[in-house]
Order: structure tokens, then sequence, then C-alpha cells
């Protein structure tokens, strides 16, 4: 513990000094990019111009204030919606120090975003990550940008914020129970900075790999991915698989039960995940327009779809429909229409959610036994599974009608092919990055809690203090229990027996 | 016919509960409770205020058996517990009392027939 004021900062430095040479000399610094829209000759050329910036004149209030208001339900999601989807399914001893793993991400990742986060996301840089021209949120003012042609750039930045801060969170649910504190935040912050940051950049940031509106004419396989299939919930859940690979199973898997300690509590953040999917999928319109709408409603129809899908083959399997099963059903529909939620209609949208609730139940019943890992809420089962089914079924069902972008129903095939290599890289990334981060926090801080610790719960060993009280009045203050009252009764003095 | 009472720290409640419903009894009677007077208490804090829980959370196993049975279950008890390492997770007690009669409460069966 002692040791983590240092490494966080130290990390974020790293990071900086060594793109500052790469990444800066692309990007002219003081005057402002020329308010033109971009040329169509720009298409000729094989350089990627800088983000360009516009007047602050061309701002819609109507979209401002639906950005606005989707960024706030995409806080929601983590906060409360995964602490208590979480929190629920863990034993009651480790019900604040998960809730305390997503409130954490709501805060350093937020610090992280604005100091460099951003600029490594969003600025113009290489086709892999990008430069430093936003790095401590310079030039993020008013002014609309390419990204958002009617709202702040200040909305968008907020905006890709919130989709920062839950994914990391996501991976929580396979390092629950058992990763220690210092080493979870340690984690979070790198993993936003080396996998997170250049994943949303080569899907949506300016010149990036895979992006299929303002990719790099020179190097470009434009995938779809609306709302993050690959950048949200491939990454998270691959990384998830790791994490549980690396850190071994929890003390006494397999052999305990460990059942949620109150479904009531993940009832209620499931459904306020399923409501901020509204602000994930309808907000990545970047506008209050048709779009939005058609994003919202396929993202609607998939949840719906998935929780049917989950609970009727749960039902055929086992004999009974649960809740669990319901929402983790809901999830994971959620999870697959991510990225096709602005490219499908919702026919398709009811397919594909209906896919990714059987599948992905039988990914966290039949896989996880089969192979042994202890993701303990399914973060991999959920958000990596239906993250890739979901990045995969949008090359199939994209829609020109709707956004543009045919897929395979349309006669595109060739889309299917870029889906699976962003999925691919997503996964190699994911998978390596997570590794290597993992063993350099083994080898320095380490990474798990001490035995006794994770017995005792990491609510009472790294944070001091219960979810539930035991009984009232429990405790006594310090200043009390150390050595002002005497001891009642006097050691016995009567000669010990004792049992073998 | 004796009662053991066994308070035990909730990680060992599996391996005893198994232990015992595998080798002598068909059933017995599970509780939370909280155990006072333990070595060391737990530091917390609320606030920034500091504090020690004296009350350690605990579970109670109640065990109906036979008088021939009782010391063989005992012995059987304390080598589940101690088996586990940290010393904190051996904590507890049995008490075994004289029962001087039970009751099935379907059948009513008495005495060793109600066990």
């Amino acid at each position: 513990m002692t040791r983590l004021p240092i490494v966080v900062p130290a990390g974020l430095l790293l990071m900086l000094f060594s793109l500052a040479g790469t990444a800066g000399a692309q990007v002219p610094t003081d005057a402002p990019a020329p308010a033109t829209p971009p040329a169509p000759a720009a298409a000729a050329s094989t350089e990627v111009g800088p983000v360009e910036l516009k007047d602050v004149k061309d701002i819609n209030a109507g979209d401002t204030a639906w950005m606005l208001t989707s960024a706030a339900l995409v806080l929601m999601m983590t906060g409360p919606g995964l602490a208590l989807f979480y929190g629920g399914l863990v034993r009651k001893k480790n019900v604040l120090a998960t809730m305390m793993q997503s409130f954490t991400c709501m805060a350093v990742v937020s610090i992280a975003w604005a100091l460099v986060g951003y600029s490594l996301a969003f600025d113009v840089g290489n086709p892999f990550i990008g430069g430093l021209r936003f790095a401590f949120l310079r030039d993020v003012d008013a002014r609309p940008s390419e990204y958002g042609a009617t709202i702040p750039h200040t909305t968008w930045m907020i905006y890709q914020l919130m989709f920062a801060i839950i994914t990391p969170g996501l991976i929580c649910g396979a390092y629950a129970e058992r990763l220690k504190f210092s080493a979870m935040v340690v984690f979070s912050t790198l993993w936003l900075l080396l996998i997170y940051c250049p994943m949303a950049h080569m899907v949506w940031g300016k010149g990036g790999l895979f992006n299929a509106f303002l990719g790099s004419p020179s190097m470009n396989y434009p995938a779809l991915d609306f709302a993050g299939g690959t950048v949200v919930h491939i990454s998270s859940g691959v990384s998830a698989l790791i994490c549980a690979l690396v850190l071994g199973p929890r003390i006494g898997f397999g052999k305990s039960a460990m059942p949620p300690h109150s479904l009531v509590i993940s009832f209620i953040g499931a459904c306020l995940l399923w409501v901020g999917w509204f602000g994930f999928n309808g907000g990545s319109a970047v506008a209050s327009n048709g779009l939005a709408s058609s994003a919202f409603c396929a993202t609607h129809f998939a949840a719906a779809a998935a929780a049917t899908g989950w609970v009727v083959a749960e039902w055929l399997k086992t004999g009974k429909p649960t809740v669990l099963g319901g929402i983790s059903g809901a999830v994971a529909g959620l999870v697959v229409i991510t990225p096709a939620s602005g490219f499908t209609t919702p026919m398709y949208a009811l397919i594909m959610g209906f896919i990714g609730g059987v599948v992905c139940m039988f990914a966290c019943s039949k896989l996880k036994g089969a192979l042994g890992y202890d993701d303990s809420l399914d973060a991999f089962g959920v958000h990596g599974v239906g993250g890739t089914i979901g990045a995969i079924l949008t090359g199939v069902f994209a829609v020109s009608s709707i956004n543009g972008k045919p897929g395979l129903v349309d006669g595109n095939g060739q889309q299917v092919v870029y889906q699976a290599i962003a999925t691919g890289v997503t996964w190699a990334l994911a998978a390596i990055g997570s590794f290597i981060l993992l063993k350099l926090i083994s080898a320095t801080i380490g990474l798990r809690a001490s035995q006794s610790d994770e017995i005792d719960g990491l609510d009472l060993s790294q944070h001091g203090e219960s979810g539930y009280v035991m009984a009232e009045g429990e405790g006594s203050l310090s200043t009390f229990a150390a050595g002002a009252v005497e001891p009642a009764h006097a050691p016995s003095t009567r000669p010990a027996t004792k049992r073998a | 016919m004796k009662l053991v009472t066994a308070i035990i720290h909730p990680s060992n409640l599996e391996d005893v509960q198994r232990m015992v419903t595998s080798a002598y009894v068909h059933g017995l009677t599970v509780m939370d409770v909280a155990m006072a007077g333990l070595p060391q208490g737990k530091p917390a804090t609320y606030r920034g205020s500091e504090y020690e829980i004296h009350l350690t959370p605990q579970v109670r196993l109640d065990i109906a058996i036979d008088d021939d049975e009782v010391d063989r279950m005992v012995d059987a008890i304390l080598r589940s517990v101690r088996r586990v390492p940290a010393s904190q997770f051996r904590e507890g007690l049995l008490y075994i009392t004289a029962l001087e009669e039970v009751v099935r409460i379907r059948t009513g069966e008495v005495g060793l027939d109600a066990l």
C-alpha cells in the first residue's frame, strides 16, 4: 500500500514521455485549425489532418442536451448500476470492496482521462494510438469538434470519459473477492492508458486503424463498432479472462457454492444498467436524431430477446427460470447489440439478442465449468463472449438503410472479414497487454490479498468497514478500547486440562 | 443423548457440516451468531473515527447425538477446524450438554429413534 502513491503518477509520466516524441510532431499546437468542413480533396491524400474544431455557433441545443443526458446515463451504469449488480453477486463480506472497485474507476480513471487519456484516444496520432494535442484537455472547449459537429468538444470528451470509466469497471467481475485494493487501483489506471486508449483510438479516433468514418486512408480496415463492442466489451471481457487465469481461483472455489449474497441488489443494478444503456448506445449517434432513436430501439429489443433467450434455455435445461438468468441475459443482450445498435433494425436486433442470450448462458454454465477458471461474476462469459458474438454479427446484420453501412444481409460479406480482424486484434491486445500488466504488478506490489484477508473478507481487510452490521452497538471507540477499561474477570487459576 | 453445540468460524462451516452429516447424524441446526471476548478485536473506521469490533461473526451448530458417538465426533470436529492454517480461524468453543429427550415433530418418535 505504501508504494501506491508513487506508482500511479509514475505510470502516467512514463506514458507521457514515451509518446511525446512519436506523436506530438504531427499536430499543430498553437493556432486552432480553420473552421472549414473537411474538404473532399483530403481523401486523395494519404495524410490525416488534425482533428478540426468548428465555430461555437454550430452548436445545436437539442443535440447537446441529449449528449449531456447520455453522459449522465452512462455514468449511472457504473455507479450505482454495475456496483449494485456486482455487489449483490459477491458474498456479503466483500460487498463494499466490490462496490468500491466500481467507484474507484469513477474517481481514478476520470483523473487519468483528463490528464492524458482523452488525448491518447481521440487526438490524431498514428493508426494505433492518439497524440498529445489534447493532453490536459488543451483545445477541448465549447467549440465543436469533428467527432460531433453540433455539440461542444467538452460534451464529447465527458461522454467518452463515461465509457472509459465503465470498461475497467467491468473487469472487476473476474477478480472480485481476491484482488487487493492497491493492485486494483494500479491495474485499472495502467489498463486504461495501455489498452483502452489505443482500442478507442483505433476504432473511434480520427485516423484510427478500424475507424469506418474518419479512418486513415492509407491504413484502414473499416470495422463497424457503433458503441463499443470491441473497445468496451471484448477488451474488458478478454482482460477479465486473463485476470481470472493469472490470479487463480478464490479460496474454496469448486468446493463451496459461493452463492450471491443479495440478488435483490443485483436486480436493481441490472435494471439500472438496462436504462443506462440507452445513453450508451442512443448517445453514440452523437446527435438527437433518427439514428439515436433507431439505436435506442435496437438496444431495447436486443435486451428483451436476450433475457427471454437465456431464461428459456435455462428453463429447458434445469427446469427453473431464474431471476439471475433473466438479468444476466438482459446484460448479455445489451452487450451483443452494442456494436450493431446504430447499424441494424429492431427485427435483426431481436435475432442478435436471442442468440447472445442463449450462447452466453452456455458460456457461463458449460464453458466455465469445462475450463475450470474462476471468473467470479462472469465478466468473460457475458462481456467477452457476448462482445465477440456482437462484433461478428454486426458484420452480418448491418443494413445500409440505417446508417449507410451494408453487412452480409445487404450482400457485403467483406464486412464480416473486417469485423473478424478487429475482433482478433482486440483479443490479442487485451490478452497480451493484461497479461504483461498483471505480471508487472505481481512482481512489484503483489496482486492477491493474503489468505487470511481473503477469508476475513475484503471489506474489513482492505477498507476497515463492514457492509452489514452484525449487531447494533458492536465495537467500541479505540480510545476506550486502549486499556481504559479493566478486564472484568481475572485469568483462571484452575489447572489446565487439555483435549488432544 | 448429548447436545453438542459447536461455535466455529464461518469459513469452517462447509467442512465441519459435511463431515458431521456424512459420518454421524442426519441433521443439525446452523445459526449465525457473534462471539465476544476473542483475544484481539478487528480495527475498523467510520468517517475517521477508529473503533474496534469486539463481536466476531461465528456460526453455531447444534447437534443432537447418541452418547456413544460424542467423543469420536468431537475429535473429528477438532481435527477439521485445526487443519486451517491461520490461527484466528481456529477460534471457537464446543459445549457438550446432557439431553433429556428428543421428539421428532412429524412422526412423534422419541429418543434415539427421533435422531
